[in-house]
């Protein structure tokens, strides 16, 4: 091994990949999830030639229990999903956190998402580490993320408590030089799991006896929270404390570095426990304190009851003081106003004769994500539209999690609901009971299987009528395309059973299913009208392969895809095709008044010819 | 390590699906190349359907991965109307704006009555209130000229490396391609080729 180490360019989540892979992690579970989605996607790129296990699991919870097992069986586990994946694995994690008894180290990773960026809420990963006593770090780099990492497997191991490692979206995604350690030799797993029903069984009577015993732990931890190397103070000159962790740590450095200032800067590395003490001892030395952190004022709060208990005279500002926004992630500007606020400095802002963005943005063409051009979930989307209006009813529409959801937007305007993993059919039973409209709940195939099986169990033994679609495009998609049940292959790649949801479906005693394929439309259209009709609990299959995906196996095999393109002699300029349609190859040109595709970016899927009342659209 | 005495810093701006992310690779690798400190930022997930996407690159005596308003020495936009959308990052006066003339026409857009893409001409007068250090390159015309387009990217690679003083090298470049393309020597021919093609253009506008 050379002196000079390994230097490479990685993001926050390849970072903590790195890391566990470095670790000598020997079984990793996960759910995919904007922003953690990658770090799962490098350990199962990587894990392979190491021995370990690597598995995409149904759901959060599941890929919870994996690493749990594992952890108990002596080895070393990683788990990580999204900040709304802890909820649905919060029921073990809480119980977990409480019994501890994990003989190799546990890291659970999740990222939290502040600006909402691929989110439907912003929650705060460290309100649930207090809620459920647990331990909670936080890095501030990918250097610092790989290396966190690393030592939470030996003070989980130490503990043998589980280590919850919060990331942000700007950490998550944000590339630094890293430098980087071996990975362990190709090993055997071999665990063992050692019977101890006093540990594992978790009744109410050992709970009792866990809570004092974890409490007590995480007390005399607080001690080591203040000694700790993750816990850094610097010293300044200027007469206030900075609190601070994560990337917000690194805002704090840019702005203090532009602003010529030098407050005291105490970065924390562990959330949870807090080092009081060092805290108590820096307010009693500083008469205003800034905290600087994203999503809840989690330190605020508890750096206010540290000061009250303690009758420290101490100003503490920020996000529920108002120094600093209340939502949405940070940035360097927000520092720096916070700074000047504090500081009483003002605060050399750029020129504000310049048009402001929302002037800017009024002469620019809104540009939300959307569906793919030949995504099948729009020609699904088309067809309960054709099948509903044919028979003048308006449907409600509980969509889910996916790329689907994005079917809300017009012109398809087509979710009516979207909620949590799998809640368009537990939705729609509500809405079943409650109302007697057409209820059409769409989910896509990953999410049936990660929540959406049990809301349907539920219809049938509560009576509950309505059409489920299920836009089956094989794979999670809007991850980046993981493996699902149906296609049989591990995250590693390799074969490993399989299940359909035919089969879910038919095993659970629906009686009307029927499987379509949404490129054809005309029978799609039929199949959802005679559901319609049926008045009864039904499912639909809507499958076809994602457009992306379909693209990508297209292209290595050298496939050429044969594309469309409008015969301009056919083609009366009626819009029909964009203003039902909106496929993104398709554009009109209102100088000629006709249609346009793309033909860069058209997949050939055919729909729009469909689409089109005069048969404009023809193939090359 | 080559140090830099400030911060270096670029907004690239775009659309989902445009390569923004794998030029943002290559800017990033040329620098640790260089042994330049470095940190960027990218956004994944939903934004990445068609939608805007933005990353920032920052160099030297720097710390996090965002770029505030006004910063931005450099913004390199991989489409026309996006160039005005993330204008507010660069510095007032002194900053550069490469823009590709390429648009790309959203949905939405075309499904509205009437609905009309902003002439060039209004685009470059909102950039131009910002600065008049501004190079509209056609790079979906350049990249085919090397025979394919999906190195648009590349192409307006090469013409920031282009601009005065720039802190990082072709050389630095080119091992940042042979990275990224693991020494697939045609596929790293072909980006050489759209880097020079993007770094000419470029050299010949600011004459």
């Amino acid at each position: 091994m050379s002196d000079k180490k390994t230097k490479m360019l990685l993001s926050g989540n390849e970072a903590i990949a790195r890391g566990v892979l470095e670790a000598g992690v020997d079984v990793a579970a996960a759910y995919p999830g904007t922003p953690s989605t990658e770090i799962m996607e490098t350990i199962a790129l990587f894990g392979k030639e190491t021995g370990m296990h690597a598995e995409w699991s149904i759901n959060e919870k599941i890929a919870f229990e994996v690493a749990l097992g594992a952890a108990w069986s002596g080895l070393r586990s990683f788990t990580v999903a999204k900040h709304v994946g802890l909820n649905v694995a919060a029921d073990p994690f809480f119980t977990a956190a409480l019994f501890g008894g994990m003989k190799g180290g546990f890291v659970m990773c999740i990222a939290d998402d502040p600006s909402f960026h691929s989110s439907q809420n912003e929650q705060d990963t460290r309100m649930y580490a207090l809620a459920a006593h647990a331990i909670c770090m936080e890095p501030s780099t990918p250097q610092e993320a790989l290396d966190m990492v690393k030592y939470a497997y030996d003070f989980s191991e130490k503990n043998e408590s589980m280590i919850i490692m919060r990331s942000t979206t700007r950490l998550s995604h944000s590339r630094g030089p890293v430098e980087i350690g071996e990975i362990p030799a190709k090993r055997e797993i071999k665990g063992e799991f050692v019977k101890n029903p006093e540990k594992f069984v978790c009744l109410p009577s050992s709970a009792r006896k866990a809570k004092p015993l974890l409490l007590q732990k995480l007390d005399e931890m607080k001690d080591y929270s203040c000694k700790s190397k993750w816990n850094v103070v610097t010293k300044g000159k200027d007469p206030l404390l900075v609190i601070t962790s994560g990337v917000s740590y690194t805002y704090v450095i840019d702005a203090i570095r532009e602003m010529d200032i030098d407050p005291t800067i105490y970065k924390i590395g562990f959330s949870n426990p807090l080092p009081e003490a060092k805290i108590i001892e820096l307010l009693k030395a500083n008469p205003k304190c800034l905290i600087a952190e994203e999503v809840e004022p989690y330190f605020e709060l508890l750096v206010k009851a540290i000061a009250a208990e303690n009758g420290i005279k101490v100003k503490i500002f920020g996000r529920k003081e108002g120094a600093i926004p209340i939502s949405n992630e940070l940035n360097p500007l927000i520092l720096k106003r916070a700074f000047a606020k504090v500081m009483d400095l003002k605060l050399d802002e750029h020129e504000e004769d310049l048009p402001s963005q929302a002037e800017i943005n009024s002469q620019l063409p809104i540009r939300p994500p959307e569906l793919c051009p030949g995504c099948p979930h729009r020609a699904t989307f088309i067809a309960i539209k054709k099948a509903a209006k044919k028979r003048q009813i308006k449907p409600i529409m509980p969509g889910d999690i996916g790329c689907y959801t994005l079917g809300f937007m017009a012109p398809l305007s087509s979710v009516d609901t979207t909620v949590s993993m799998g809640s368009s059919i537990g939705i729609a039973n509500g809405l079943a009971h409650a109302t007697n409209q057409t209820i059409i709940p769409v989910i896509g195939d990953s999410t049936f299987f990660h929540t959406g099986i049990p809301a349907l169990i539920n219809a049938i033994v509560n009576n509950a009528k309505f059409v489920l679609v299920v836009v089956d495009n094989q794979l999670t998609a809007m991850t980046g395309g993981q493996p699902t049940p149906e296609l049989g292959i591990t995250a590693f790649g390799e074969p490993a059973g399989i299940v359909t949801i035919e089969q879910v479906c038919k095993g659970i005693g629906i009686k009307n299913l029927e499987i379509v394929d949404p490129y054809d439309l005309e029978h799609t259209i039929e199949v959802i009208g005679k559901a319609l009709d049926s008045g009864e609990l039904s499912v639909i299959i809507s499958r076809r392969d994602c457009a992306l995906e379909y693209a990508r196996v297209a292209k290595r095999a050298k496939e050429k895809i044969e594309k469309y393109f409008v015969d301009e002699e056919i083609c009366i300029g009626c819009r029909t095709c964009v203003r039902t349609f909106a496929c993104p190859s398709i554009t009109f040109d209102y100088e000629k008044k006709k249609a346009h595709v793309d033909e860069s970016t058209c997949i050939g899927c055919g729909v729009c010819r469909i689409i089109c009342p005069y048969d404009a659209f023809t193939k090359r | 390590m080559t140090k830099l005495d400030k911060p270096y810093q670029i907004e690239i701006a775009g659309v989902g699906g445009t390569g923004v992310l794998t030029a943002a690779m290559l800017i990033g690798n040329s620098a640790l190349v260089q042994d330049i400190f470095v940190v960027q930022s990218e956004i994944h997930g939903m934004a990445q359907r068609g939608g805007v996407v933005n990353t920032e690159i920052r160099f030297g005596p720097v710390s996090g991965p965002l770029i505030a308003d006004g910063d931005a020495d450099v913004l390199l936009s991989f489409e026309l109307g996006e160039t005005a959308r993330a204008i507010r990052k660069i510095v007032p006066k002194k900053g550069y704006v490469i823009m590709n003339s390429h648009i790309i026409i959203p949905p939405s857009l075309s499904a509205k009555k009437g609905g009309k893409y902003p002439e060039t001409e209004d685009i470059l007068a909102i950039v131009k209130k910002f600065t008049n250090n501004v190079f509209l390159i056609d790079a979906f015309k350049l990249a085919s000229e090397v025979g394919d387009t999906r190195t648009q990217n590349v192409v307006l690679v090469g013409a920031l490396f282009a601009i005065p003083n720039f802190p990082l090298t072709r050389d630095s470049l080119i091992k940042a391609l042979n990275i990224r393309f693991r020494k697939n020597e045609k596929v790293v021919a072909t980006n050489i080729e759209a880097f020079d093609k993007g770094y000419n253009t470029m050299k010949e506008l600011m004459k």
